[in-house]
């Protein structure tokens, strides 16, 4: 476990391959997880690379184990999920895999082929039998109605034919109707009518009746449901017609005899066949189930072999081929400390291939900035991906994550204080820290519970750290509670009460002087419980929320300058020591951080005689920048408000000094390192003989790019141009830092009081939540008010989740994660790196999931 | 008894129960012991606090058997989603092999 403090040493390397021992050292390399490679051909494209021959192969088997993937799916089997991990197979058993997969890829295709053409053939016999069995019940229909229309109307078209001969497709006599009978799709059937009626101008005679079963699609498997229909029409004409409209409207026709007893004898016909059908059927789905749970068994299995042969592969593809092809050469980022385990694996997969010519890795020197690479476990990485979703840390520079740890549980608890959340919030992320292997196991899909999973450990710690604010603020549900006794007391009797306040009338007001009860001191823990019965109480712990978020606030950002210090000491920028952090560090404490001190001087040094007459800190924050004091001292008698009040007698002279000391440091920060860099570029540039200038300016420019990232800029001129200092740009830049921190001390002192208006929202919020749910849950003095509490609970209970604990929770997360990123990150924070992506096996296939 | 409730109903149950059962327990014993922090919740007037103190003991033990008595039916429903989980559970390895 490397330190968090700092990302790892990297290194780039230099690796040589030997041509037979190229795959498994790679493999090996891959099950590390802890190199990166570079692509040596980049102009190359993706199909004239060395392996594309074997990448295709890949790509196929994929292909075929998609194929068997749906089709084990289709059939509902289980697919075993044993959780092992293969290593990656020998090239040679590649062939071995391709073979098996041929083999069941055909097998099911001749399956799927043969028990397609199985079902068609039952479908159209199942839909012969239904047409029969349903044409019978027209004839029949026919039949019994025939007898009276015949007697009141002997010019009818239909019946005398019917009735007769019965009915007959080939009739020659006009008399005589041909029928055609078939099977349509249900929903088809009113749009089928109408064009039949149109078509042939109402000469037609449509019956239909449904199929009450579904049938089966071959091709889809689907269940669709179907009709049948008989028309009865006069003449070939309007056969063909018939006909025809029934072909566009996809109607199976099928072959009808005129006779009941034909009609008999084929459907005794139909019923066999269909029952051999079934049988026959019956054994190709168990051929095929016995086929696809075998594939199920081992078909996770292959997935993770073929992608790690591809993977392989692609890696090989960004390898350079030897001049004399013997061998490849790779170029790969990794940490130093890791470089013996990675030699160790590179020499097994030596020995595993057999080679005789060891595999070499050589650590290269080069310009180009390595990647950042932080080791996290998985207490650490959601933190570390809180720092990094802002911006991936520079190389080797100050990583907050291990700070983040604690102040951010920490700054969230203090805007969602409450005892009561707080349990709740723990006891939930405690259950998924508990049971995080069984959790991790189930794979549970969903991108909010994902988020929620990662961030357990987090999670766990804000519902701790909110326990304890909770504590400090005596808030559970709105309620406090008294462990040690509160330490106010109401000894005076209720007269007493009134007869202090005369004008208060009925309300009773305590006086610190004659209720507090301060022999065994203050309350030890937490605010006092008698202040939540006060009402005063909002404008009493405002005014401690308020102070409390100024002192976080301060001392965050004065952490955050501290850290800038030793990334300057770090990286040898000894000059941003001087004209950067001191005066820092001075205008900080100056302004913000003498306001603290006094905070704490007003805390302590009042005591409840004096209280009401004591100075204001904000008028007096305000004052101390207008230097404006009082004159004459102050004497309250005449009316002078005690908040102008000084708070010791040197006051004035020691204000005015912070306030002119913090302004000298902006000149500070603004002019001395610039002009510094100008002499130091002077005297490189004076010491150095002219016929040298290409030599010199590299070592002018030298300093210059280290000491601040606009160095880009300052290349752009040129050798030719060595002799000019971009005066301007260095200016502009140490002005626009300048101006940045000295106004961001100031809004981001007053973005800390998020922690008070928040703390105040939440508490407000669970307040309001009682008041309206629970305490109306108690209105009934009976025991009728106990369905009444058992149901109000209830939703009191998950309002309290949703709202107070989810969406506050929410609201507080981002507001805790503000302050981090923008508060205290800019402080010292570059963020400017890009992240150690290593060719490793296992964060590929946890990747996977998501592409599929 | 018969399945009625889904994994996802009868966790919830659970944890409602389970949270029901704690804090109407404890609320019950702070209304037996009269709290003073629970004084605004209980139902009792202005005037008949300063002049009846007897009304305000009897309001304060009633609100502390419903408490506990709802906590009672927190336990029966804690029963139930038990029952109803367990049910949810056992069957899963048969379906999956």
């Amino acid at each position: 476990m490397g330190s968090l403090f700092r990302s790892q040493e990297m290194t780039l390397c230099q690796l040589f391959l030997q041509s037979e021992a190229a795959y498994a050292c790679v493999s090996e390399l891959g099950e590390l997880g802890l190199v990166q490679f570079r692509d040596l051909n980049p102009d190359v494209n993706a199909f004239q690379r060395k392996f594309v021959n074997e990448i295709r192969r890949c790509d196929e088997m994929e292909r075929i184990l998609r194929f068997l993937d749906k089709e084990v799916r289709k059939d509902g089997i289980p697919i075993l999920e044993t959780g092992e991990n293969p290593e990656a197979p020998q090239p040679r058993e590649m062939i071995d895999l391709e073979a098996t997969f041929e083999k069941l890829e055909n097998e099911m295709r001749e399956i799927n082929a043969n028990s397609e053409a199985l079902k068609r053939n039952y479908l159209e016999l199942t839909e012969l039998k239904h047409i029969l069995r349903k044409t019978q019940n027209f004839f029949d229909e026919m039949q019994h109605d025939s007898n009276p229309i015949r007697q009141d109307e002997d010019a009818n078209l239909l019946q005398p034919s019917l009735s007769a001969e019965g009915p007959s497709e080939v009739h020659a006599s006009s008399l005589k109707l041909g029928f055609v009978a078939g099977v349509i799709l249900r929903e088809r059937i009113p749009a089928f009518e109408r064009m039949l009626w149109r078509v042939c101008r109402g000469n037609v005679f449509l019956r239909h009746t449904e199929i009450e079963s579904p049938l089966e699609d071959p091709h889809t498997g689907n269940e669709v449901f179907k009709s049948v229909f008989i028309i009865f029409f006069q003449g070939d004409q309007l056969k063909n017609r018939v006909r025809k409209i029934c072909e566009a409207f996809r109607a199976t026709l099928y072959p009808c005899p005129e006779t009941p007893t034909e009609r008999r004898e084929m459907a005794f016909g139909v019923m066999t066949r269909i029952e051999d059908l079934t049988t026959v059927l019956g054994q190709t789905q168990d051929h095929r189930h016995r086929v696809l749970v075998a594939a199920a068994k081992n078909i996770n299995i292959w997935f993770l072999k073929v992608h790690k042969i591809k993977a392989i592969y692609h890696t090989l593809n960004l390898f350079n081929l030897d001049v004399t092809q013997k061998c490849l050469i790779g170029e790969c980022w990794c940490p130093v400390v890791d470089l013996d385990r990675i030699r160790l694996s590179l020499r097994r997969g030596t020995e595993l291939s057999g080679a005789a010519v060891p595999s070499i890795l050589n650590r290269m020197d080069t310009a180009e900035v390595p990647p950042t690479y932080n080791k996290t476990n998985k207490f650490t990485s959601a933190y570390q991906n809180i720092v990094d979703a802002y911006g991936v840390a520079n190389y080797r520079e100050v990583n907050p994550a291990p700070f983040t740890v604690i102040t951010f549980p920490f700054l969230f608890a203090v805007m969602f204080g409450d005892l009561g959340h707080g349990l709740v919030m723990a006891f939930l992320a405690l259950f998924l820290v508990w049971k995080e292997n069984w959790i991790m196991s189930r794979k549970i899909e969903g991108e909010i519970f994902g988020t929620i999973f990662g961030g357990r450990y987090i999670i766990f710690l804000m519902g701790l750290f909110s326990i304890y604010t909770g504590i400090i603020y005596n808030d559970v549900f709105s309620k406090s509670i008294n462990i040690f006794g509160s330490r106010w007391t109401a000894n005076r009797s209720v007269y007493d009460f009134q007869h202090h306040h005369p004008k208060e009338g009925d309300a009773f007001q305590m006086d610190p002087i004659l209720d507090y009860r301060n022999t065994s001191g203050p309350y030890p823990f937490g605010i006092d419980p008698a202040w939540m019965l006060a009402d005063n109480k909002i404008s009493f712990i405002n005014s401690f929320k308020m102070k409390m978020s100024v002192i976080l606030g301060v001392m965050q950002m004065m952490f955050g300058i501290v850290l800038s210090c030793f990334n300057h000491v770090f990286f040898g920028r000894m000059i941003n020591v001087f004209c950067e952090f001191i005066p820092q560090v001075l205008f900080l404490a100056c302004l913000f951080g003498y306001l603290v001190v006094l905070i704490f001087y007003k805390w302590v040094n009042f005591t409840a005689y004096e209280s009401g007459c004591a100075p204001s800190l904000l008028i007096g924050l305000i004052n101390m920048f207008l230097f404006k004091y009082q004159d004459n001292p102050p004497n309250n008698k005449d009316g002078t408000p005690c908040l102008l009040n000084q708070f010791y007698s040197a006051q004035k002279s020691f204000q005015s000094f912070l306030v002119l000391l913090a302004l000298f440091c902006v000149p500070w920060m603004l002019c001395i390192k610039p002009f510094i860099m100008y002499r130091r570029w002077k005297a490189a540039h004076n010491s150095v003989p002219l016929h040298n200038v290409v030599d010199e300016n590299g070592h002018a420019e030298g300093p210059v790019k280290a000491d601040h990232a606009h160095g880009g800029g300052h290349d752009d001129h040129g050798g030719g141009n060595g002799d000019h200092f971009d005066t301007g740009n260095v200016i502009i830049y140490q002005a626009i830092h300048t101006i940045e921190f000295c106004l961001g001390i100031i809004s981001n002192t007053a973005s800390y009081l998020r922690l008070w208006a928040l703390s105040l929202a939440h508490a407000q919020l669970s307040e309001v939540l009682w008041t309206m749910v629970m305490k109306f849950s108690f209105s009934i003095n009976g025991w009728g008010g106990i369905p009444l509490l058992f149901f109000l609970f209830m939703a009191w209970a998950g309002l309290t989740l949703a709202i107070l604990v989810a969406m506050e929770g929410m609201s507080a997360f981002l507001h805790a994660l503000r302050l981090h990123w923008v508060e205290f990150q800019n402080k010292f924070y570059g963020g400017q790196g890009y992240p150690f992506q290593p060719f490793s096996f296992s964060s590929m296939l946890d990747a996977k999931p998501a592409d599929d | 008894m018969k399945r009625f409730c889904g994994p996802t109903l009868s966790t919830c149950g659970i944890i409602m129960s389970v949270w029901g059962i704690i804090q109407l327990a404890i609320m019950g014993a702070l209304f037996h012991v009269r709290s003073v922090n629970l004084v605004e919740d209980v139902s009792v007037s202005e005037e008949d606090f300063a002049l009846h103190p007897d009304l305000v003991d009897s309001a304060y033990k009633q609100q502390a058997y419903n408490c506990w008595v709802c906590a009672g039916i927190y336990v029966l429903l804690l029963a139930l989603s038990a029952q109803q989980m367990w049910l949810n559970i056992k069957p899963k390895p048969y379906i999956a092999a």
